[in-house]
C-alpha cells in the first residue's frame, strides 16, 4: 500500500472518520497496518483541547468598547416596535448588558468552585452551569442550575436552587443537587433542605437523607453524610438508573455513547475514579453485563452481553 | 410574525453565547495567533452590534465569519508591508494536551509541529472537525466550500499527518 495516499479516493479518510464507509470498505481498511497508525493519530488529536476561553471577559470587553464608541454609533438602533420599546432602549443602552446575571460553566471532566457574595460556596461538576444575580444577595439568594453541583450554604435569607426538574430551598446547610432530563436528585450532607420536584412533591431532607425523582418514580434513602465522592475524584452511585450513570461518564470524560439495545433503566450501585476512563468503563459495564467497543474518535458502542 | 432583532440585548447575547468560542477557535486554528484571534472576535461582534438592524438573526453566524475572515486577511496584508524588513515571531499552534505522558512527549511534539505545517485550510477544517466536533456540513458553511471539498481537505490533512509522523508510529 502506498504511503501518503492509501487509496485513490481522496475523501476516503474523511468518510472513514464520519462512519460513512460501506461495511466492506471498513472491514478491508481495518485489516491493514495503516489503519492502526491512523487510529493512533486520531486518538491523540481528539484528546487535544483548544486554549481556554474566558467568555465573560470577552463579553465585558465587547460591552466596554461599545459604550466607549457612543459617538460613532447612533444612540439606538432602529426598533421595529413602538414608543414603549424606545423608552426602554434609552434606559437600556446605559444599563446595556447590565442584567448582572453571573454565570459559571464547566466543560467535560472539569470541576469549579464558585464563591458567592455571602461566603456560600458552589462546587460545580463536569458539564454543568450555574447562574445567579448578585444584587440583593442579602435579601434573596436564588441560583439556576443545569447539571450537578454541591452547595455549602451560609445561614441567612432564603437560598433557592432552581433547576429544570425541581427546586431546593435551604437555610444553612450542605447538599448535592444532580439534575438531568427526567432526573432530580438531592442529597443533604448537613442541616436541612426542602426539595420540590416539578410535579410539586415536597420532601424535607436532613443530614444523611437523599431523595430522587426519576421517570415518575420517587425514592428516598440514607447516605454516609460526608462530601459527595466526585469532589474528591471518585463519582459514586447508589441504585442509580444506568441512564444517569452513562450521562455522568459522558460529561466526565467527553465521550459519546451509542446506546444500542441496552436497558437504561437497570440500576447501578458502585463508583468510578474520575481520572481513569478505561478503568471506569470496566467498573461500570462489566458488572452490568454490557459490552462496550471504542469506535473511531471518542464514540463508544454499547450492546447487551 | 415578529422577527428576532439582533439589536435586542438578549438576542445579541444569545448569538455571542452560541458562536464566539467557535469563531475564536476557527481563527486560531487558521492563523495560530491567539491574541489576534481574540481581537478579531471582539471587533466582529462590535461590528455586528453596529450593523444589528441590517443583519437577519438567522444569518448572524455567516455575517460574523465573513467579517472575521476579512479582518484577518486585511491584517495579514498589512503585516506583509510592515514585515518586509523585520523578523516577525512565527506563531506556533499550541493545543492543550490533557494527558502528558513522558513516552508520548516526542509524539505530541511531532504532532503539533505537523499540524503547524499543514496548509491553512486543511488545518482549520481538520481541527474544526476533530476538536470542535463540527459536522462536515457546518464546516462547509463556515468555510464557504462544498461538502466534498471539506472531505478532501480532511482526507489530505490526515494523510499528511500520517506521512510526517510515519517513523514514530
Amino acid at each position: 500500500m502506498k504511503i501518503g495516499n492509501p487509496h485513490d479516493d481522496d475523501t476516503f479518510l474523511a468518510r472513514w472518520l464520519n462512519n460513512d464507509l460501506s461495511d466492506e470498505e471498513l472491514k478491508e481498511f481495518e485489516s491493514t497496518e495503516e489503519h492502526k497508525k491512523y487510529l493512533k493519530i486520531i486518538k491523540k488529536i481528539d484528546s487535544l483541547k483548544p486554549p481556554t476561553y474566558n467568555k465573560e471577559h470577552m463579553l465585558s470587553a465587547i460591552q466596554e468598547s461599545i459604550r466607549n464608541e457612543k459617538k460613532t454609533i447612533s444612540l439606538f438602533p432602529k426598533w421595529s416596535y413602538g414608543v414603549a420599546a424606545t423608552i426602554i432602549a434609552l434606559i437600556g443602552l446605559f444599563l446595556f448588558f447590565n442584567t448582572q446575571q453571573t454565570t459559571f460553566e464547566t466543560g467535560y471532566g472539569e470541576q469549579l468552585t464558585v464563591s458567592l457574595p455571602d461566603g456560600s460556596k458552589i462546587i460545580l461538576n463536569a458539564k454543568s452551569l450555574v447562574k445567579f444575580d448578585e444584587s440583593d444577595w442579602n435579601k434573596y439568594r436564588q441560583i439556576t442550575l443545569e447539571g450537578e453541583a454541591f452547595f455549602k450554604v451560609e445561614k441567612g435569607v432564603p437560598f433557592i436552587v432552581e433547576t429544570k426538574t425541581g427546586s431546593v430551598r435551604v437555610l444553612g446547610t450542605q447538599f448535592n443537587v444532580n439534575t438531568q432530563k427526567d432526573f432530580f436528585e438531592v442529597i443533604c450532607t448537613e442541616g436541612k433542605v426542602k426539595a420540590t420536584s416539578n410535579d410539586k412533591k415536597e420532601t424535607i431532607l436532613t443530614k444523611g437523607n437523599a431523595f430522587r425523582k426519576t421517570n415518575d418514580q420517587l425514592e428516598t434513602w440514607n447516605v454516609d453524610s460526608s462530601n459527595p465522592g466526585w469532589i474528591s475524584g471518585e463519582t459514586s452511585f447508589s441504585n442509580t438508573p444506568l441512564k444517569q450513570v452513562i450521562l455522568s461518564l459522558e460529561n466526565q470524560f467527553n465521550i459519546k455513547f451509542n446506546r444500542g439495545d441496552i436497558n437504561e433503566n437497570l440500576r447501578f450501585t458502585g463508583s468510578y475514579k474520575n481520572d481513569d476512563i478505561e478503568l471506569a468503563l470496566k467498573t461500570i459495564f462489566v458488572p452490568m453485563e454490557i459490552n462496550y467497543t471504542v469506535l473511531s474518535g471518542n464514540i463508544i458502542k454499547l450492546s447487551k452481553n | 410574525m415578529k422577527k428576532k432583532s439582533i439589536c435586542e440585548e438578549r438576542n445579541f447575547e444569545t448569538i455571542f453565547e452560541k458562536h464566539s468560542e467557535s469563531l475564536r477557535n476557527f481563527l486560531y486554528y487558521k492563523n495560530r495567533d491567539l491574541n489576534l484571534a481574540e481581537d478579531i472576535v471582539q471587533n466582529s461582534f462590535i461590528k455586528l452590534w453596529k450593523n444589528c438592524s441590517k443583519v437577519i438573526f438567522e444569518k448572524a453566524r455567516s455575517y460574523l465569519y465573513t467579517i472575521a475572515n476579512n479582518e484577518l486577511l486585511n491584517h495579514i496584508a498589512h503585516q506583509k508591508v510592515v514585515q518586509k524588513h523585520q523578523l516577525q515571531p512565527h506563531s506556533e499552534l499550541n493545543l492543550q494536551d490533557p494527558e502528558f505522558l513522558i513516552e508520548e512527549q516526542e509524539f505530541s511534539e511531532k504532532l503539533q509541529k505537523a499540524l503547524n505545517e499543514l496548509p491553512e485550510k486543511q488545518r482549520e477544517t481538520f481541527l474544526l472537525s476533530r476538536i470542535d466536533k463540527k459536522s462536515y456540513k457546518e464546516i462547509s458553511e463556515i468555510t464557504g466550500v462544498t461538502i466534498k471539498a471539506t472531505e478532501k481537505r480532511i482526507h489530505n490533512a490526515l494523510a499528511s499527518l500520517r506521512e510526517k509522523l510515519g517513523d514514530i508510529l
